[in-house]
């Protein structure tokens, strides 16, 4: 098994970038080409993904620049639906975040086009959305495996109106047909079929497309109503954020050990369920500074709290590390699906922070932890659970030294992390 | 029977316990027929053909494949595609949805042998060990399993990176650790 040793930090200062998301990154490239107006977007991830996107967008006759370290991008929009030539080939590559949202784009647009990607999207299912663009009148056929690109549609002959979709397994088909449908002729509406997961991501696009002044409402995500003819209009500036969740980290290892963490790529505007973790860590006495494009966290005197986080289940987790390091003993309620993810967080969480000596209680739906009298030395079992790794990383601001067990599950969502860590704490792990 | 064949065999028997009638069912594409079809049945939104994993009786050989790529192909990689004729088959792990690549027909086969060519390719590119992938993660997710040609561990992957981590020691282990979820059906 592979460990990470942390040897005690002494102190936390200095400023993290953090990537804009893939996703947002290329909703915000879509998005900027069909807006009237030019978009200048700050913070884009630079990416297998972006990459295909700009191919395609060329190919779509959309303007761009984009700096020589491809973060900023100046994109002129057209104002309208894209004009492919009649008959088109658009190589998506590996792009997920691309192949989605244009082929949903495209199927407005008339013109017969072959939408492909390489070996891996070959194997990948996109038939979710073509079900659904096929209820709304699309014509699609798959060239090679059923239900996989590569597929040849045929564009603009939707409407708009009613159409159903699987909300349980993915938020991005639902994503595609939201950012598309308001350029139909004929309002749409999207019933979604079992239990939306992923509202946080919808709410994000919900949030982006209202920043290019396109709405859309929904009751509870299980019904969608968009209203046709509408226009996106650029917000002339654009930052694309990273993910306020892995930034929670940095933002309490700042709150615990600062000196000060800057996080650029996360600003004051951010559409991000997860920033509400900075209202928790202000009220535990940290000091928040927001800026338009950067968050700043000083350390402040920690006092322990008693709060409902469930909004914010994943950055709870972050909140319980500093409960080890408050003046008291604070209790976390509410937080009822730490125990139906992957790993039960809420048994990880408790057996872990014993072992640093913390008390704790749990119960089905909250957890108590009273810091340690003396930090304890310990090896910490990570679960599989990226966020348990992330989170623990932060017991080496005691004074003990820690032992992380199988460190590389944060590759799931962070493979740099402990790099990343490590440059705020000035020591090598 | 080989530990591979073994455990993909009791993992079928696994899903299809869980099925309402013993098999799958998919939406029927006349262009696109397989061994392992059953019987069909007309619907509102299309035809649906039920299916259930058949054992392969003249087995795929990859013997072209590792004459294309001058190298042999792993044994349990060999006997993972060759077991049956079957759909995707949908199960849960502790990190998660995967959904394991299956043969439905010749077709697919030869499909299957493009696309690993032209993994092959990407994996020279970076100077990387061959693998072959597997299975696919969540709808949403790039990341694949595959199965190290050279040792039989199963990795993490994503496209046109260095394998994330190893997830098992065998694609044989692998599959003793997987629950099977009810298929993904269609919507309609």
């Amino acid at each position: 098994m592979n460990q990470l040793l942390l040897r005690p930090i002494e102190r936390i200062d200095g400023a993290v970038r953090l990537p804009g998301s893939k996703s947002l990154s290329n909703r915000a490239l879509l998005l900027s080409s069909l807006a009237a107006g030019q978009t200048r977007l700050h913070n884009l991830l630079h990416s297998h993904d972006t990459d295909r996107m700009l191919d395609a967008l060329q190919q779509l006759h959309v303007d761009f620049d984009l700096n020589s370290n491809g973060t900023d991008c100046t994109v002129t929009g057209l104002g309208r639906l894209f004009t492919p030539e009649s008959i088109s080939v658009f190589s998506l590559g590996n792009a997920g975040t691309a192949i989605r949202p244009l082929t949903s784009m495209l199927s407005l647009c008339p013109g017969t086009f072959t939408i492909d990607g390489d070996e891996y999207m070959r194997e990948r299912p996109i038939d979710h959305l073509v079900d659904a663009l096929r209820q709304l009148g699309a014509e699609v056929e798959y060239l090679g495996k059923p239900g996989c690109p590569p597929l040849r549609l045929i564009g603009g002959r939707i409407q708009g109106g009613q159409v159903r979709i699987r909300g349980d397994i993915s938020s991005q088909y639902l994503t595609a047909l939201l950012m598309s449908l308001p350029l139909a002729d004929r309002d749409s509406v999207i019933d979604v079929i079992g239990e939306q997961v992923s509202k946080p991501y919808l709410d994000i696009t919900l949030g982006i497309m209202a920043q290019y002044g396109v709405t859309a409402s929904h009751e509870n995500y299980q019904r969608f109503y968009i209203k046709g003819r509408q226009h996106y209009v650029s917000p002339r500036d654009y930052l694309i954020e990273g993910d306020a969740s892995s930034a929670s980290y940095f933002f309490a290892a700042a709150a615990i050990k600062g000196g000060t963490v800057r996080v650029n790529g996360l600003g004051r505007h951010s559409v991000q369920g997860d920033i509400a973790f900075l209202d928790v860590i202000e009220q535990m006495g940290a000091l928040v500074t927001r800026n338009e494009s950067w968050i700043e966290v000083t350390r402040g005197q920690l006092r322990a709290i008693d709060l409902d986080l469930n909004h914010i289940p994943d950055a709870a987790m972050t909140v319980a590390m500093l409960a080890l390091f408050a003046d008291g003993t604070s209790r976390i309620r509410n937080i009822y699906n730490w125990r139906v993810k992957e790993t039960d967080r809420m048994t990880a969480m408790a057996t872990e922070l014993v072992k640093l000596g913390a008390k704790v209680e749990t119960g089905p739906d909250y957890i108590i932890i009273t810091p340690p009298r003396t930090f304890l030395p310990a090896t910490i079992d990570t679960y599989g659970d990226h966020r348990m790794a992330m989170c623990f990383s932060l017991a080496a601001l005691g004074p003990s030294q820690i032992t992380i067990n199988d460190p590389e599950c944060v590759a799931k969502t962070f493979p740099d992390y402990f790099s990343v860590f490590q440059n705020i704490t000035g020591t090598s792990p | 029977m080989t530990q591979v064949s073994k455990n993909l065999q009791a993992f079928v028997e696994r899903a299809l316990a869980i099925t309402p009638q013993g098999h799958f069912w998919m939406p029927f594409d006349p262009d696109w027929r397989s061994p392992c079809e059953l019987e069909f049945r007309r619907e509102q939104a299309g035809t649906q053909v039920a299916w259930r994993p058949l054992p392969q009786t003249t087995r795929v050989s990859f013997d072209g494949l590792a004459n294309a790529l001058e190298q042999p192909i792993h044994p349990d990689i060999c006997t993972y595609f060759s077991c049956y004729w079957s759909g995707s088959l949908e199960a849960q792990t502790n990190d998660g949805h995967v959904s394991l690549i299956q043969l439905w027909n010749l077709e697919d086969f030869d499909r299957l042998i493009e696309n690993l060519i032209g993994h092959s390719l990407a994996k020279r590119q970076q100077r990387e060990p061959f693998t072959v992938f597997f299975a696919t993660t969540e709808l949403d997710s790039e990341l694949f399993l595959s199965i190290d040609n050279l040792t039989g561990q199963v990795l993490l992957e994503e496209p046109g990176k260095p394998p994330l981590r190893t997830v098992a020691a065998s694609v044989a282990d692998f599959l003793d650790t997987l629950t099977p979820v009810a298929s993904l059906p269609g919507l309609y």
